[in-house]
């Protein structure tokens, strides 16, 4: 019917009547302005007759074998011819398209080709996420226990320790005669006095 | 009315829910309905200054800003705080302004556990600031501050009234979303550093188009921007937080989370890093659009695997997002103007998506695909509004997905110039055949979902009710945007068209 409604304006000398012809190439035709200009091929009058001729044919055999009962030879050759059979079976399954479409192209896509994205988002992408998460703990563990603790935290104990030595040993010192202390700070003083004075002098 | 919104207009719409928050920290805690009344009250007020804005916008100049304020902020760091709002900011804002209080009328009887709607319902109203904010910011820090403020309250959105694996949900989306945060800080600063002016005003950098920054330089901070709303949106291969985030969410959470917080990212692509980067745009479009494209068709197979109906809305995030950005990847205005119509398409249909899912939840118990059925039967409104948000979704004609993703698989005949047509037709061609998985995968969901009859186990449950009348009250508006702009998708490209323009004019110098 479509074919038969987008019959050209004219062909050779017969002309068609435009509610005849072209009624839908409109709708395919692309509008966007970013498309490049299509070009379109001319009508083929030995193209459209072939075209016309196959399907008649058809439709004549088709009319012969089952409204006049004609073609005899044709009958159960399926049974008879092993090529024959294996055309019906193909034909008998609409050319395998609906096995091809349900069972091999969305049956892969829905089930293995799925699951194998699935298997990758989780356990190679996210896997990559929780590793960088895990990676980012255990430096943390490890600079902690090695570096905090060890250097940072080992440098001021070390310091801690090294001033409470030195305080023990600085107790004895200590007398209690605050003259002792004065004369302490004053030597201590004028010694960093003479220190300053070599210094700058 | 009109000096009015000129200078407080874009204050009251941003600071609004923040107040309300405000006020319900001096309500007790346990005065449950007032803290739900106060959420509506206030999400609403700042939906009524958005419709105030949008009625006196002045559509003839969307390609410039309007309602500017612009006043000193931080002086010490030359950072303004200054505002306004354009052709791309204007849609954005609106869906903000709009599905916040749908939420906030959907809490009216659907508090997750463990309760307590005062924390709740603040922690959306603060949420709904940082967003607005986000869209409204002309300033690169005070753009950041909003773009942080955001990550807080939905750390604790599902972290506490999240689902069973709520801990490390909320963990890997906050320290995911912040180290690209960290990125995006050193790209501001960059661009602080080595443009002329020396500036973090928005408008100046958008004018300066990247003038003073060498290429090399360009690309370089352009990756750390890449890698900074990338995460946000969030582009294929740094989605995994994500799922998760939307599986334990609480329904208002995920809701939120899809409809504007991913946006969030493809925004701060459109308003900073193509006008400010040309070049580096330039050098990173066929990467985001080979990214954009493995997206889609990544995320249509790995929601064609999955077993909960939640994790499925999710990954289907991630393929339609693949389609906005691919739109952007293009540097053409066509392409982003369907990018910003698919931003706002995709945050009505998955938004809505995701109140369909939680509303099932609170019925079912249980999100597992297989053990759903016969939603027709038992609840054949909430069968319904399933299949025509699933139809939606998957970009039926008519319906207001199709121009989010009709328009960006068209865009990529034609990139710009500067871009390599036949890497974009190709593209093209496969992110097409992502319209076809997403059809499988939407119908797939919808059929094993809703028709047939109720599982044994569902058969005689009372708790199996259809559509409240709360939950008409929060989806109405969304059916009727996504049937409306299917129809008038018009209503928005005229709006994007003339801020687009001058976007792609300063990211490709036409």
């Amino acid at each position: 019917m479509v074919g038969f409604l987008n019959l050209p304006a004219e062909i050779g000398p017969i002309s068609f009547p435009e509610s005849l012809h072209t009624q839908f190439e409109q709708f395919v035709e692309p509008v966007g302005r970013y498309f490049p200009e299509i070009s379109h091929a001319s009508f083929n009058i030995p193209l459209a007759l072939f075209s016309l001729a196959v399907a008649g044919l058809g439709a004549g055999l088709t009319y012969l074998y089952y409204w006049k009962g004609g073609l005899a030879p044709l009958r159960n050759l399926s049974e008879r011819n092993s090529l024959a059979g294996l055309g019906k079976k193909v034909l008998v399954n609409k050319y395998y398209f609906d096995w091809l479409y349900t069972d091999v192209i969305t049956g892969f896509v829905k089930g293995p080709l799925a699951q194998a994205a699935n298997w990758a988002n989780t356990h190679v992408i996210d896997a990559v996420v929780n590793g960088a998460g895990k990676g980012a703990v255990a430096t943390g563990n490890w600079v902690y226990d090695n570096i905090d603790q060890e250097v940072v935290d080992g440098a001021v104990n070390a310091t801690g320790t090294s001033v409470s030595e030195t305080g023990g040993i600085l107790r004895y010192l200590q007398s209690g005669r605050i003259q002792q202390y004065t004369a302490l700070f004053f030597a201590a003083a004028a010694l960093l006095a003479g220190v300053f004075v070599l210094a700058t002098g | 009315m009109t000096d009015f919104l000129n200078d407080w207009g874009l204050i009251f719409v941003t600071f609004l829910p923040a107040v309300g928050a405000l006020v319900m920290l001096a309500v007790p805690k346990e005065a449950e309905d007032t803290h739900k009344a106060l959420a509506v009250v206030f999400s609403l007020a700042a939906l009524v200054m958005t419709v105030l804005l949008l009625i006196e916008f002045d559509y003839d100049a969307a390609g410039s800003l309007q309602f500017v304020v612009d006043k000193e902020w931080i002086p010490l760091l030359n950072s303004g705080f200054i505002l306004g709002l354009d052709g791309i900011s204007l849609p954005l804002l609106a869906m903000t302004a709009l599905v916040v209080p749908l939420c906030a009328v959907y809490s009216w009887d659907h508090i997750p556990a463990p309760g307590n709607p005062k924390a709740f319902l603040a922690m959306i109203l603060v949420l709904e600031t940082g967003m607005l904010g986000c869209f409204v910011a002309q300033d690169l820090i005070l753009f950041f501050v909003f773009f942080e403020i955001v990550l807080l309250p939905m750390y604790f959105l599902i972290g506490v009234w999240g689902g069973p694996e709520r801990k490390y949900a909320s963990i890997k989306f906050f320290l995911y979303t912040l180290f690209g945060s960290a990125l995006l800080i050193v790209a501001f600063l960059s661009l602080y550093f080595l443009s002329a002016e020396q500036t973090f005003d928005m408008r100046v950098l958008t004018e300066l188009g990247g003038i003073d920054i060498a290429r090399t330089t360009q690309i370089l901070v352009f990756g750390g921007m890449f890698v900074g709303f990338g995460i946000k949106v969030p582009m294929f291969p740094f989605h995994t937080w994500l799922p998760d985030a939307h599986t334990q969410a609480p329904t208002q959470g995920s809701v939120i989370l899809a409809a504007v917080l991913l946006k969030l990212g493809t925004y701060g692509f459109v308003r900073i890093a193509l006008p400010f980067l040309p070049e580096g745009a330039q050098w990173w479009a066929p990467i985001i659009a080979v990214l954009a494209v493995i997206g889609i068709i990544y995320g249509a197979l790995v929601c064609l695997a999955q077993t909960d109906m939640k994790r499925l809305i999710a990954f289907s995030s991630v393929a339609h997002m693949g389609f906005v950005m691919l739109g952007i990847a293009t540097l053409t205005d066509f392409g982003i103007n369907a990018a910003i119509f698919g931003m706002v398409a995709h945050g009505l249909i998955t938004g809505l998506l995701f109140f369909i899912a939680g509303s099932m939840k609170d019925r079912y118990h249980t999100l597992e695909i297989k053990r759903l059925g016969g939603m027709l039967v038992s609840a054949p409104r909430l069968g319904w509004i399933l299949g025509l948000t699933s139809m939606a979704s998957l970009g039926l004609p008519g319906l207001a997905g199709f121009w989010g993703e009709f328009p960006a698989i068209l865009s990529a005949y034609q990139p710009a110039e500067m871009l390599d047509e036949t890497l974009y037709r190709v593209l093209m061609v496969i992110a097409a055949l992502g319209t076809v998985l997403a059809a499988g995968y939407l119908l797939w969901l919808y059929q094993r979902t809703s028709f047939g009859t109720p599982s044994e186990e569902f058969a005689d449950d009372p708790a199996i009710s259809d559509v409240s009348s709360v939950e008409w009250i929060a989806w109405a508006p969304m059916i009727v945007l996504i049937v409306v702009l299917g129809f008038l998708p018009s209503i928005i490209f005229d709006v994007t068209n003339p801020a687009t323009t001058a976007v792609v004019a300063a990211a490709t110098g036409s």
